[in-house]
């Protein structure tokens, strides 16, 4: 391996609750490795495992069952016709979930791999603290750090609306909001030359808008997921839109609305420093990533008495890399510091 | 089984001698009534008292008569039961060890280095 092209020491990850990201330097480019966080149980039996080592299936022994973990849970969810397990709900570490721990480091593990050296820098991504939700995520930000120092790594958390300013508002002086929709939470951060303002989450993303549609519509919530990750195009007229279609149109707006009534709240709770210019909002996360949704954005917030002057709203390049891409960021930086 | 054979069992349990105390707690009979149970199965050879009040152990001719019967009978382990009874730990059936994971390469590396270096000076 050439020095050109050998790993540059320091990983960024970005743990969410539907895929976990790992992202790391070598040579020109950044690598990615991604890893749905997902699973499915079966119960033991030598037949079970005998089809999956057949079909080449990687999965987890224990106890009494074998676990599918990633990508593949999703095939078997769907030929037995039961949901998909997810060892993360809401941003954080699911308390529903018992084998959840387990699960999620195998996961993290997967696209994590062996530190380069011991005491590696691994940057971390954590949601902000929910506003409108009673948890904390000091267990979550805890049990991710075990794991990584187990490994040999030095771990630190950054805020996930952090990382996406670090990672595309460097032309900005890293000043504005950064925002991701995810699947389990939406996060904000209103950040001062690289300095958080303040930051925080909210409990209502994709996977909120998935349940809502499936009560609103009476369909299964796997079918409204899959529909909106096919083919959810928010560009439509309402008049050129189906039933699904509608309710996921709705409760965008919802989401949206809700949102961005939470910034000004935070506004009103917090003495925030006044900004000389105008600033951007840069958006990322799987949620925003239908086609039309940063017109629907601007469409809202234009309507919205919003406390700051905005200059420019726009979806990072690659929406569902930016928060790894980030945490990557830091890492390199904290560690050449 | 009756309520003589029960105090025996606790006795043998409790590796061959107990208290009136322990066994009333362990079954759940009165203490006078284990009392009067270990002094019946006194009177039949099968216990006797340790010397200390209200302790008795199994007798050296009682003990002989269990320990044969105990070690005519075999544990026996199907084959197969054993992985069922063994606690498994956690483990990836994997050549690599690990999940086969997706991958992505994005030319982001120059982009990087300036946010880096600007990110240095600060």
């Amino acid at each position: 391996m050439t020095r050109e092209s050998s790993p540059q020491k320091g990983k960024g990850m970005d743990i969410g609750t539907v895929f976990v990201y790992c992202a790391q330097k070598i040579g020109p480019e950044v690598t990615f490795r991604i890893q749905r966080n997902a699973f499915f149980d079966i119960e033991y039996s030598e037949f079970a495992r005998g089809i999956l080592e057949k079909s080449d299936v990687k999965y987890i022994l224990s106890k009494d069952k074998i676990y599918v973990v990633g990508e593949d849970a999703i095939k078997f969810a769907n030929a037995f016709g039961r949901n998909l397990r997810r060892p993360m709900r809401s941003g954080v570490i699911s308390p529903r979930e018992e084998e959840a721990l387990p699960v999620i480091e195998v996961v993290i593990k997967s696209v994590l791999g062996e530190p380069s050296e011991k005491g590696e820098l691994c940057y971390y991504s954590i949601p902000g603290t929910p506003v409108d939700a009673d948890f904390d995520t000091i267990y979550h930000q805890n049990i991710i750090k075990g794991f990584l120092e187990r490994w040999g790594y030095k771990p630190k958390p950054i805020n996930e609306g952090l990382a996406i300013i670090f990672s595309e508002l460097a032309e900005d002086n890293f000043t504005g909001i950064g925002l991701s929709f995810g699947g389990g939470m939406s996060n904000v951060c209103l950040a001062m030359m690289g300095v958080p303002v303040f930051s925080f989450s909210v409990a209502r993303a994709g996977d909120w808008i998935d349940e809502q549609v499936a009560k609103a519509t009476n369909r299964p919530v796997s079918k409204v997921t899959t529909f909106k990750e096919a083919y959810l195009n928010l560009k439509k007229s309402e008049g050129q839109m189906n039933k699904i279609e509608q309710a996921l149109s709705i409760y965008y707006n919802n989401l949206i609305e809700y949102v961005l009534k939470q910034i000004k709240e935070e506004f009103e709770r917090k003495a925030i420093p006044e900004f000389e210019n105008p600033i951007p909002i840069v958006i990322s996360g799987g949620t925003a990533t239908p086609p039309g949704f940063i017109e629907k954005f601007r469409e809202i917030l234009k309507r919205t008495d919003f406390p700051l002057k905005v200059r420019e709203v726009r979806l990072a390049p690659y929406p569902l890399y930016t928060v790894a891409k980030g945490t990557l960021i830091a890492a390199i930086a904290d560690k050449e510091k | 089984m009756n309520s003589e054979l029960q105090v025996l069992k606790k006795i043998w349990e409790n590796e061959g001698k107990s208290s009136i105390k322990l066994i009333s707690n362990q079954t759940g009979f009165g203490l006078d009534y284990v009392r009067y149970l270990c002094n019946s199965l006194t009177k039949k050879g099968q216990i006797k008292s340790t010397g200390k009040r209200g302790w008795y152990k199994i007798t050296a001719k009682r003990e002989k008569e269990i320990s044969k019967r105990i070690g005519g009978v075999k544990k026996v382990i199907l084959p197969w039961a054993g992985k069922f009874l063994a606690p498994k730990p956690l483990k990836v059936k994997s050549k690599t060890k690990l999940l086969p994971v997706e991958e992505k390469k994005l030319n982001f590396g120059k982009k990087i280095e300036k946010v880096i270096s600007f990110l240095r000076r600060v």
